[in-house]
């Protein structure tokens, strides 16, 4: 049986077809996305996406290169501190050599 | 609200500005109408042609019967014109506003109303008309039929806008033996807009290139064009098959969504690590 709701009470649970959204139901009873509260993510477990299976994960490749053009939205200034200089460079061509040979580091 | 099925008799038309549940709702009661004037007209055919037949018996027998069932076998024929075929056989049209209504549902605010015109009979308008070579009396004709268009604010406060349109090819000529042909072909042409909030998804042109290796669709639909700016996502896609409509229309959305998803999650990520600001 579900516990007593406070009064006021909104569920928070993601829930969603093409992008997540709080489900704003004041209660899980009968709800057809979290399953009276047995779901506690339904926007992940969504399974009638066709061919997308993994709607909600994103391979790590997805968030290399393209972080930085998108920094750079109308309410977030420029920031050149963020871009590669040769310095940086020069560490990336040769690495540390005292931290990978000090063993005793955790 | 109860559909107007004079109105939809007359016109074949079926315009909504409600909100999107409302709207799944009548055509539930659309469908119902559609199929019962499809049992209607088939029935009326049978009984005219059953008419007919008889009055042949009745023309032999007694004349004046047999002349009396000719006109009533007509007119049973005649009637059923009051049940336009548009709409009787409109039911994979129904079917899929149906589908895509629902869907959309998922994410828009139930008191938010969303304009919806299902067209069951649209007009054509011829694209090209030209000679078809290689066939005798060959001709060939392009017409394009819009029948469907919804305009919908989602939850995200995106416009998604959908279109549909048939695109028609008529062939006729004759054959060796000298018989009239005449063969039609009809693909269904899909344009969407996706008015996405800069202030929510930024600008998506830097990934524009995934939605493209994003979208999955059914065999029987292809990707015809895809344009993104930083206000908008438009595409297009053609489907042979007018089973597969719903199922296209939610995968290309779902493969939108996807990356305009990323690119949210990415601004947030990016927002997070080094401050609104932009400092670390």
């Amino acid at each position: 049986m579900t516990p007593p709701l406070p009064p006021g009470w909104k569920c928070t649970r993601r829930v969603g077809f093409l992008f997540p959204h709080d489900c704003q139901r004041t209660t899980p009873v009968g709800c057809p996305d979290c399953q009276n509260g047995a779901i506690d993510d339904p926007y992940r477990s969504c399974s009638d996406r066709y061919g997308y299976d993994y709607y909600d994960d994103y391979d790590n490749s997805y968030f290399l290169g393209y972080a930085y053009p998108l920094v750079a939205g109308p309410d977030v200034p420029y920031d050149s501190s963020m871009e590669f200089t040769e310095a940086d460079g020069a560490d990336l061509v040769k690495p540390d050599e005292e931290f990978e040979n000090d063993m005793t580091g955790s | 609200m109860p559909v107007d099925q004079e109105q939809l008799r007359q016109t074949c038309v079926y315009e909504s500005k409600a909100p999107i549940e409302t709207t799944a709702a009548a055509l539930d009661e659309i469908e119902g109408i559609a199929a019962g004037w499809h049992k209607t007209r088939s029935r009326l055919l049978f009984a005219g042609i059953l008419t007919i037949a008889c009055s042949l018996v009745g023309l032999a027998l007694f004349p004046p019967v047999g002349i009396v069932m000719v006109a009533l076998g007509v007119y049973l024929i005649y009637r059923r014109k009051y049940y336009p075929k548009g709409v009787a056989n409109g039911l994979f049209r129904c079917e899929f506003t149906k589908a895509l209504s629902a869907m959309l549902a998922r994410d828009t605010d139930p008191q938010v109303a969303a304009t919806v015109r299902l067209t069951f009979d649209p007009k054509r308008e011829l694209l090209s008309e030209g000679v078809l070579p290689n066939r005798r009396n060959g001709k060939q004709q392009l017409y394009r039929a819009s029948w469907f268009s919804v305009e919908n604010r989602l939850l995200d406060g995106t416009s998604f806008t959908e279109t549909i349109d048939d695109l028609v090819r008529e062939r006729s000529f004759t054959n060796p033996r000298g018989k009239s042909k005449r063969k039609t072909r009809t693909r269904h042409l899909i344009s969407m807009r996706f008015g996405y909030p800069g202030e929510v998804y930024g600008d998506l042109t830097p990934l524009a290139a995934r939605i493209e290796k994003e979208i999955q669709l059914p065999r029987s639909a292809l990707v015809r064009g895809l344009e993104v700016n930083d206000r908008a996502v438009k595409l297009k896609a053609l489907v042979t098959e007018s089973a597969d409509l719903a199922q296209t229309s939610a995968m290309l959305a779902l493969g939108v969504y996807r990356v305009l998803n990323l690119s949210r999650r990415l601004r947030d990520q990016t927002r997070k690590r080094f401050g609104k600001g932009g400092t670390q």
